[in-house]
């Protein structure tokens, strides 16, 4: 079957309208009928993982109740939208992670293995990366040990995580390493 | 400038491990640089600062010396296209960068697209199953180019990049497997079935959203933030190699069942490459 629109390309899309009880049919080749806008079908052959990621985006907004407030959200560095970056599922910036963190954390859990990145490090910055995962893991340790009342080991643990955090400080304020 | 090669890559022509089913390994990081907004919303100047850094970082270290560089758009379509099937840009670099630039070591092993979806895409690409080794190749030249660059790092998320799809390693590593036996025998689409629920994509031979054909697939990992790059590099292995063992099994079976049937399309393939219509 040839194209109605052009004659010349074999009719590759059939669209079938049921409007008023009435029906029509038209066939056109892809060419054809990308340019016929009216349409609205989208005929994108590309299945894209960015638009798959923005509906999911979207779908958890939907489900949010503080929906409105979450749209709002504005990288202060680049200008970025959360209601912009749900639509084409690209960040814009490095600093869209702090700013959207709230509404990115749910969607990286569902997508990946975890939160949290346990691989390479650059090594320029790998002792202060090292230092926070140890205060991470020694605020998890800490918050045991109140729980069970063992407060003299929670504050030889306290000491400990004030002592890294200044060291850290100390470091990025003499410039040495930054993040 | 020296001319974009129109001959076959070293990962097309030479074998490697496993390479009559795993035909070639590819792995890359995407990385981002601090400072700079993201190529898709990044404004013309800023694309342009990344190009001119990056290339200025990379002719002040020694073994960029057997690279060649080219903006994209002083390639030719024919030259883009051939980039495209050696699998050493993307489709995406090709089409609709803004100033994006290609850094390809002579062998062809290792490419480097800038500003592509992110500032970076460090990628190595070896004949036959070879997920460490291209790992290590991509990891020397993450390094070289850390050293000098101050990449976008977050303590907790790792490397950020364009889409979160990606963060944390930036590591995608997949595997283009030959599995003709596997679709003969109509177990593939078991197998597919199982790889997705191992957290593994399947994709056709020119990536996202191309169909399988010439019973080519791609198998690589999705999850990229909680797993370290060997432990992402290690899982892809011992799945690989499992997929392999079955498509050896299944190729055994046909041989051992159904020679005759197998045979004819042979030599039916055979008659139909010697005699073009």
């Amino acid at each position: 079957m040839l194209c109605e629109e052009c004659r010349q390309k074999e009719a590759t899309i059939h669209i079938v309208k049921q409007m008023d009880g009435n029906q029509t049919e038209i066939n056109l080749c892809e060419q054809c009928a990308r340019k016929k806008k009216e349409l609205e079908v989208s005929f994108e052959p590309q299945f894209s993982l960015h638009k798959l990621f923005a509906s999911m985006l979207n779908q958890s907004l939907r489900d949010s109740r503080r929906a409105q407030q979450a749209v709002d959200t504005q990288c202060p560095s680049c200008g970025l939208t959360f209601s912009q970056f749900s639509q084409i599922g690209r960040l814009g910036c490095s600093d869209c992670f702090k700013a959207f963190e709230e509404q990115l954390k749910p969607l990286l859990r569902r997508i990946h293995a975890g939160c949290a990145h346990t691989g390479k490090v650059p090594l320029k910055i790998l002792g202060r990366v090292q230092a926070v995962r140890e205060i991470d893991q020694l605020k998890e340790e800490l918050q045991a040990k109140i729980i069970n009342e063992e407060f003299e080991e929670a504050a030889v643990l306290r000491d400990r995580i004030r002592a890294l955090e200044e060291d850290i400080l100390q470091k990025e304020a003499n410039g040495g390493e930054k993040n | 400038m020296k001319q974009v090669q129109f001959t076959m890559s070293r990962w097309m022509q030479d074998s490697g491990p496993d390479s009559e089913i795993a035909i070639s390994t590819r792995v890359r990081a995407a990385r981002n640089i601090r400072g700079f907004t993201f190529p898709c919303l990044a404004a013309d100047h800023e694309t342009e600062a990344v190009i001119s850094t990056v290339s200025s970082v990379a002719a002040g270290i020694e073994e960029f010396a057997q690279f060649n560089y080219w903006p994209i758009d002083t390639l030719t379509e024919m030259e883009k296209n051939a980039l495209v099937e050696k699998h050493l840009i993307s489709p995406l670099l090709a089409a609709e960068s803004k100033h994006g630039a290609l850094l390809l070591r002579n062998d062809e092993a290792i490419s480097i697209m800038i500003n592509e979806e992110d500032h970076l895409r460090i990628q190595a690409i070896l004949p036959g199953l070879q997920l460490e080794e291209a790992w290590c190749e991509a990891s020397r030249y993450d390094d070289l180019l850390e050293n000098e660059l101050d990449f976008a790092f977050d303590v907790h998320y790792g490397y950020l990049t364009a889409c979160p799809t990606n963060i944390g390693t930036g590591l995608r590593a997949s595997v283009m497997l030959h599995l003709p036996a596997l679709i003969i025998t109509r177990q593939i689409s078991r197998l597919l079935g199982a790889l997705s629920q191992v957290g593994l994509a399947v994709r056709g031979l020119y990536g996202e959203g191309t169909e399988i054909i010439g019973n080519l697939v791609q198998v690589s990992n999705q999850v990229t933030l909680g797993q370290s790059e060997e432990e992402i590099i290690s899982n892809l292995f011992s799945i690989i190699r499992q997929v392999i063992e079955q498509e050896q099994s299944a190729r055994q079976m046909l041989l051992d069942k159904q020679r005759a049937s197998l045979a004819d399309k042979a030599w039916r393939a055979m008659g139909l490459l010697k005699m073009p219509s």
